[in-house]
């Protein structure tokens, strides 16, 4: 296993202009150096829980913490910082979390965490593209400078009981360090968050994956004109399938509807994505573009915002973890 | 394989430079009471110089959701169009417990996706590893 430290310290020396996925959506490479984003935890618990939670804890793998809060912070920071270092804005990042004791753990089974942009923007001062809804960190980034009326850029919310409930996943409790070292049988909280932020970055997409309401499975959301606006990760959604293998937006409802699950023909457009993917990746590309989690059927909240199971080697925003290799 | 912790060189961007990390209670950031942590080590820090105007949150009335049970779309005071997503559909990451003590994580499709049932456990468990 690699550890996210590792790969920091790998990262270092290339100096290349590589961004976060997330960015690399919109923003064009404008400068030879990427300037790092201030990342800021606004804690959403309350006293003595989550973040919070004042219990002593013994340092683990590197998180010197002195309570279970700490260790949470420490780690969150930890994940936050490899991140933010991979960002250019120069406007904050500010990510509301908490525990939340609302999601759900049984014994074999369990929400470990979930979170998202918390707002979408669409024509706002040098939006690249009209019409079209950006997480609002991007959209900051872009503009250089905070959208009015917001506060928050990403929600993010983790699950307490893997720490105070036995029975929860049988008791496997978070593992807090920063090492990289994660014991087989263990969820670690630094890769977590660092899955969970990179959603709230972006790199999701806002199509209906089935019918909802007003929206119909394949359909963009509404924007409060009432037109519906692709949201900028999912406007490099490509079918491969499709004549003329167009984008998503140009497609109609029901072609999209049909692409949500047309497997190893949905990729990502993006050019420097597909570059990158074509020298780190052995496997989960087609025609030099990065797959595109779409199984048959379609899966809630995991198809189409995630890439493939086919991506070797495995990458942070592939929806299923295997288990670790035996040492 | 490597585990997918991995942020790896298709996702992240190469160059090195930590920006300033911060912790801040939010029920104590009204009372500027705020913790700023080393992104390393943890350890509590002097605060970091303070960012130029246009980096500060907006003031003024917050129209910003914070978890509306649908979708909501909105219009700012700039005249921008908003839209603030229901919180069901964010992404969210799930675990089973396999029987060989493994975790899994992920979601399982179909039939098999409804959460904590034995289904979505076997559907996961029986995935091999890619």
């Amino acid at each position: 296993m690699r550890s996210a430290r590792e790969l920091s310290e790998r990262a270092a020396p290339r100096r290349r202009c590589w961004r976060a996925v997330v960015l690399v959506v919109a923003l064009a490479c404008a400068t030879t150096s990427v300037q790092a984003a201030d990342v800021v935890l606004v804690i959403a618990d309350g006293a003595n829980r989550g973040f919070n939670d004042p219990a002593p804890t013994a340092p683990v793998g590197g998180n010197d913490g002195e309570t279970l809060g700490a260790q949470r912070r420490i780690a969150f920071s930890h994940a936050a910082a490899i991140i933010g270092s991979r960002i250019d804005s120069r406007v904050p990042i500010r990510i509301r979390a908490s525990f939340d004791r609302g999601l759900d753990c049984r014994r074999n089974a369990a929400t470990l965490a979930s979170a998202g942009p918390a707002t979408f923007a669409a024509n706002f001062p040098r939006a690249p593209r009209t019409d079209t809804f950006y997480p609002v960190a991007l959209a900051n980034a872009l503009r250089g400078a905070r959208t009015a009326n917001t506060d928050t850029d990403i929600v993010a919310r983790f699950n307490p009981a893997l720490d105070s409930n036995d029975d929860c996943l049988r008791g496997a409790g978070w593992y807090y360090g920063i090492d990289g070292a994660t014991p087989d049988g263990q969820p670690s909280f630094v890769s977590t968050v660092a899955h969970e932020l990179i959603h709230g970055l972006g790199f999701v997409s806002l199509v209906a994956l089935e019918a909802s309401g007003a929206d119909r499975a394949g359909q963009f959301p509404r924007s409060p004109s009432g037109a519906r606006y692709a949201d900028i990760y999912s406007s490099l959604i490509q079918d491969l399938s499709f004549a003329g293998q167009p984008l998503w937006p140009d497609l109609s409802d029901a072609q999209r509807r049909q692409s949500l699950t047309h497997d190893a023909s949905v990729v990502f457009a993006g050019d420097s994505t597909g570059a990158n993917g074509a020298s780190a990746l052995q496997a989960g590309t087609n025609q030099g573009r990065v797959n595109v989690f779409a199984p048959d059927p379609v899966i809630r909240a995991s198809s189409i915002s995630h890439w493939d199971t086919s991506l070797t080697p495995d990458q942070i925003m592939e929806p299923v973890v295997p288990p670790a290799p035996s040492a | 394989m490597t585990t997918a912790a991995a942020i790896a060189a298709l996702s992240m961007a190469g160059v090195f430079g930590v920006g300033a990390l911060r912790a801040v209670s939010a029920d104590a950031d009204s009372a500027q009471q705020k913790l700023y942590l080393d992104p390393q080590t943890g350890e509590v820090l002097d605060a970091p110089p303070a960012h130029a105007d246009g980096n500060q949150p907006a003031r003024g009335k917050a129209r910003q959701r914070s978890a509306p049970a649908e979708a909501k779309a909105w219009i700012n005071d700039e005249g921008t169009e908003m839209l603030t997503p229901a919180p069901d559909a964010q992404p969210d990451r799930r675990a089973v417990r396999c029987d060989d003590g493994t975790l899994r994580m992920g979601h399982a499709s179909g039939e098999h996706r409804a959460k904590g049932s034995d289904s979505e456990r076997d559907a996961l468990c029986d995935r091999p590893a890619s």
